[in-house]
């Protein structure tokens, strides 16, 4: 069962975020075909960033239909230790001064190999957020297949909670390895 | 078959790197236009990879309707000069050919040792899939920053190399700072 008030689960998806720096995104191309790449991320909250080329063929899909997809997590060995998300999100540009320089530093901040290199220049990359919709949030610690569906409003605030386990007939109890 | 000459290397490579992994991002497409992005634990044979998905799914619904998917394997460099990864668009469905999925099921115990010992799930819980890999992104930055091959699945089979193409977001005009 979830425990805890109403920004718990919010929390719990704020700090993947934070304990991860790499998605995959996906977009979709105006041929209907899905396109899935993996991005450096970092995030404020839930505000998801990323940086992308204005060559792209990302850029380009976003640029027609601004729903994107992502997945973060991580390869475990101990199931029980899986916490990750996949998260339906709307993305776009940065275009306020303020935010971009924000993102860059937070981006910067989680790759501090990247501060060897030149920031980016903005003719040949794009400082993007991604502001999410619906989150699934998996935390198998509560059980093996164990997820929650977290329903955004256009605040960013909880709007709807539900609960989900997907056991695969495996049954959700771990048993020890013997 | 893959064909296996002229561009034998480039291929070998994707399938290096799917090698090396056991897990992926795949991405569907849901009736209403949505992408929706997961991760699953797969085991490839070459460009052909098997994963499984509960039968509940929303990616199932997403890829009976609509059997075009994108799927993402790499992960975390040290560098970024040792980023690889390979990056797909596929073609995906369940497996029913038992002997097919004898070998899909053999596969992924073996790329995944928590997986064995277990009888794979019964079919009314689980689907075993399979993902055809039609157009290949190919990225080895050990080839400098950026650098991405491409290699496109024809229906003969054929495997037809995309010129190399070098993106790197206008980073590589810098000039790496003095290490620190």
């Amino acid at each position: 069962m979830t425990g805890g008030g109403k920004s718990q689960p919010i929390d719990a998806a704020v700090a993947i975020l934070r304990d991860n720096r790499l998605a995959s995104l996906a977009t979709t191309g105006l041929d209907g075909w899905p396109h899935c790449t993996m991005v450096g991320i970092a995030n404020e909250g839930l505000r998801i960033y990323f940086v992308v080329s204005r060559t792209s063929q990302k850029l380009a899909n976003i640029e027609q239909d601004d729903r994107v997809a992502l997945a973060i997590g991580r390869d475990v060995i101990e199931p029980s230790s899986i916490r990750a998300l996949s998260v339906t999100a709307r993305a776009s540009e940065i275009g306020d001064d303020d935010e971009r320089l924000r993102a860059v530093r937070l981006l910067l901040a989680k790759r501090p190999a990247l501060n060897r290199l030149e920031e980016p220049h903005l003719e040949q990359s794009a400082v993007m957020v991604a502001v999410p919709e619906v989150i699934r949030l998996l935390d198998y610690s509560k059980g093996y297949g164990h997820s929650v569906l977290l329903r955004l409003s256009a605040d960013g605030q909880l709007a709807d909670l539900e609960e989900q386990q997907h056991d695969w007939g495996y049954g959700e109890a771990f048993k020890p390895v013997t | 078959m893959l064909g296996t000459q002229g561009e034998g290397a480039m291929e070998d490579k994707a399938v290096e790197i799917l090698d090396s992994h056991r897990t992926m991002a795949i991405s569907t497409v849901r009736p209403d236009g949505w992408p929706q992005t997961t991760i699953v634990g797969y085991a490839n044979d070459g460009l052909l990879i098997y994963f499984l998905i509960s039968r509940k799914s929303q990616k199932l619904a997403n890829i009976v309707h609509e059997e075009r998917v994108a799927i993402a394997v790499g992960n975390e460099p040290k560098t970024m000069n040792e980023a690889q990864a390979v990056y797909a668009g596929a073609l995906a469905s369940e497996v029913t050919d038992p002997k097919q999925r004898k070998h899909a099921w053999h596969l992924l115990t073996h790329r995944h040792p928590n997986l064995a010992g277990f009888d794979p799930p019964p079919k009314s819980d689980a689907a075993l899939m399979r993902a055809m890999c039609k157009y290949v992104s190919i990225l080895d930055f050990t080839q400098g920053l950026g650098h991405t091959d491409g290699l496109t699945v024809g229906d003969s089979g054929i495997s037809i190399m995309d010129a190399a193409r070098t993106d790197d977001w206008g980073l590589s005009a810098a000039a790496p700072k003095a290490d620190s």
